[in-house]
């Protein structure tokens, strides 16, 4: 009888399960849809329609073809491609270098340097945009503070007469979008909680074998690591992908603009027209194909090297 | 063939902070010799095994390979290999390249690279799974690779950290002949900690008993059994281990708490008498009664848990067949030659010259 009953309890909170998630599913889904549908109606139907609609509108390629040849989504579809891949690739190489150094290294600061990339995580970029922009404006304006606080500029300025002040601006560039974004230790964690799981004894072995730690790293743990950086990889690359606020300001011509940046330029077109909706869906659709294409071959990956509990 | 290397080893102390894993330790192990360290966990063993690969390093004391002073050298100029006790194998390399990663540190070429894997793998048995993983092997062949990664390099010292806890005990049993038999064929120094008595039994020329990071006897299988220096060599060694039995020396006889005579005793005072369960001889005449708790039948024996006219509990083996009923009352001897006293303070043998009393 208690079987019974222990069963018939799990049926109705599976039942109830497969509802929150169904229900859930379809809230998550819902815009989508409704972006997908708009993408292919005609600017006319949208007016006409007031608004969004459920009808279908057999317009999609027409609206793709005005996201090419009326847009820079093209041109910057690469520019996003690239920072993104810039951003992963640095993202993913610092925070395995930094895990590396804190696992399999003891040292006195070990807690304290953990300690500090914890706190950088409260600090995101966004809260820092306005500092962070005058570094990018200037490169060298760290050095400039050091020649004025040593003294060293006005000693120049005394013997040679100018006093020097360096610039080197990386607004515009990749690296300059790219960089800021990167500087970011999450991975830090995924890394380190991955090299805890490995056998204590490897490291050993591996010394024994006569390999130092830049060997271990990568004949040993570059190679096990596969499954953690191509999540992280991917996952970065993603969120880079979407990121907003900061490339909109490290860009500030269209050429140079991410395709997140580009899309939200399509809707303030005129003040006294209404937007391009089915234009901005197509182009939605047309910016998020990568990312999603990239998730939906990769997801399995994605589970594996993030789940933390088990390999 | 390796160089024949000796360890020595002068007044190594390790410190974890303030806690003293090994302290002021000094032992020789003899050049091509099978030492093994053997204690409970957390005895200092492994920390002690460590300190000689140059995996840890030593907070004071020497250590010398041969005339080689090593304690500063780092672990790859020692000349050591090691095995593990989770096998330590790298999981994304196969057999071959497992037991090759040494070899191709070193830079050997890569045809007497080959030439030394396909000779160590045909020692260990593993000719037929070098392009393996790991992953694909049982344990033993595990444990076989890792033995293999370490004879590779021909090293003059070979160090086994507790290597065969993982298995079970038939294969347990299987490779701990195939060690021995591999070690009279390499000859290198060996090394092996363990807290497995039967394993330092059967394999050692010499075993270390420590405890709390001290020695607490150094000598062959046999001294080890057969003379225990203190109630833990005693209570460690033998399974079931040695029984020792806290009374007083009283005008010449050994007395339990509540005046009942054991034994002829030389001593007066406080003293621990230690006897094995094998050598306490059953008869009807016996002037020791007990009282049977537990009886374990094994088959080629039995191990009879009784107690003491005091409560104190003894452990008796009787030969095949005997058994005994819970409950039931049986009489023994002890054999005079086969008795051991200890202090009872601190746990030391009390010199031999005891037994030349009674006997």
């Amino acid at each position: 009888m208690k079987d019974s009953g222990m069963i018939e309890n799990a049926r109705s909170v599976d039942r109830a399960a497969t509802f929150i998630l169904v229900a859930g599913i379809s809230f998550i889904l819902l815009p989508l849809v409704i972006a997908a549908i708009t993408a292919t109606q005609p600017y006319e139907t949208f007016i006409e329609a007031g608004g969004l609609s459920f009808a279908l509108g057999g317009h999609f390629l027409d609206n793709m073809e005005k996201i090419l040849s009326e847009t820079k989504l093209l041109r910057q579809l690469g520019n996003s491609l690239a920072i993104a891949t810039i951003v992963a690739i640095m993202k993913v190489g610092f925070c395995f270098l930094a895990a590396y150094a804190l696992v399999f290294f003891e040292g006195k600061f070990r807690r304290a340097l953990f300690a500090v990339m914890i706190a950088t995580v409260m600090l995101p970029l966004d809260l820092r945009v306005i500092t962070t922009y005058q570094i990018v404006a200037n490169v060298a304006m760290p050095l400039n503070w050091i020649l004025d606080a040593t003294g060293a500029n006005w000693a120049i300025e005394k013997v040679a007469g100018f006093r020097p002040y360096f610039r080197l601006s990386l607004l515009d560039t990749y690296f300059g979008t790219a960089a800021p974004i990167a500087a970011n230790c999450t991975a830090v964690f995924i890394f380190r909680q991955f090299f805890l799981t490995l056998p204590k004894d490897l490291p050993r072995a591996a010394i024994m074998d006569g390999a130092g730690p830049i060997r271990f790293m990568i004949d040993i743990v570059l190679p096990l690591s596969k499954t953690p950086i191509v999540a992280t990889l991917l996952f970065f690359f993603v969120g880079a992908w979407t990121n907003y606020l900061w490339p909109l300001v490290a860009a500030s011509t269209p050429d140079q603009q991410t395709a997140v940046v580009g899309l939200a330029r399509i809707a303030d077109s005129d003040i006294d027209e209404i937007p391009q909706v089915p234009l901005l869906m197509a182009g939605a659709l047309f910016v998020s194909f990568i990312p999603v294409a990239m998730i939906a071959v990769m997801q399995r990956q994605i589970v594996r090297g993030l789940n933390l509990s088990s390999r | 063939m390796a160089e024949r290397t000796k360890i020595v080893i002068e007044n190594l102390s390790k410190k974890f902070g303030n806690v003293e894993a090994i302290s002021s330790l000094s032992a020789t192990f003899d050049a091509c010799a099978f030492t093994v360290i053997l204690g409970p966990s957390g005895c200092g063993k492994s920390t002690l095994l460590h300190v000689i690969a140059g995996l840890e390093t030593a907070s004071a004391g020497k250590i010398f390979f041969e005339d080689r002073e090593v304690q500063n050298l780092p672990a790859r100029e020692r000349g050591c290999a090691m095995v593990f006790q989770d096998y330590a194998l790298y999981p994304h390399m196969n057999v071959e390249d497992n037991i090759g990663y040494a070899l191709k540190l070193a830079k050997v070429p890569k045809t007497e690279r080959r030439e030394r894997i396909g000779r160590v793998a045909e020692v260990t048995g593993l000719l037929s799974v070098l392009k393996r993983r790991p992953s694909q092997l049982s344990g033993g062949q595990r444990q076989r690779v890792a033995i293999a990664r370490a004879i590779v390099r021909e090293p003059r010292v070979l160090l086994f950290d507790e290597p065969f806890s993982n298995l079970d005990a038939q294969l347990r049993h299987d490779m701990r002949r195939e060690l021995a038999e591999l070690h009279q064929r390499i000859g290198a120094t060996s090394v092996f900690v363990t807290h497995d008595q039967i394993e330092a039994m059967t394999m050692a020329d010499k075993i270390l008993v420590i405890s709390n990071g001290k020695i607490e006897q150094f000598g062959t299988p046999d001294e080890v059994y057969h003379a225990p220096e203190s109630t833990f060599v005693a209570g460690f060694i033998g399974s079931p281990p040695m029984n020792l039995i806290s009374g007083t020396g009283d005008g010449g006889a050994f007395k339990l708490r509540d005046g009942n005579v054991l034994s002829a005793c030389g001593w007066n005072g406080p003293v621990v008498l230690g006897i094995r369960p094998e050598l306490i001889n059953v008869e009807r005449q016996g002037s020791i009664a007990l009282k049977v708790r537990y009886c374990e039948k094994l088959g080629s024996h039995s191990i009879i848990t009784a107690e003491l006219a005091d409560g104190q509990p003894i452990r008796l083996t009787t030969p095949l067949g005997s058994s005994a009923e819970p409950g039931s009352e049986m009489r023994v001897n002890f054999p005079a030659k086969q008795l051991h006293w200890f202090d009872s303070e601190s746990g030391e043998v009390i010199s031999r010259r005891s037994k030349g009393m009674e006997s």
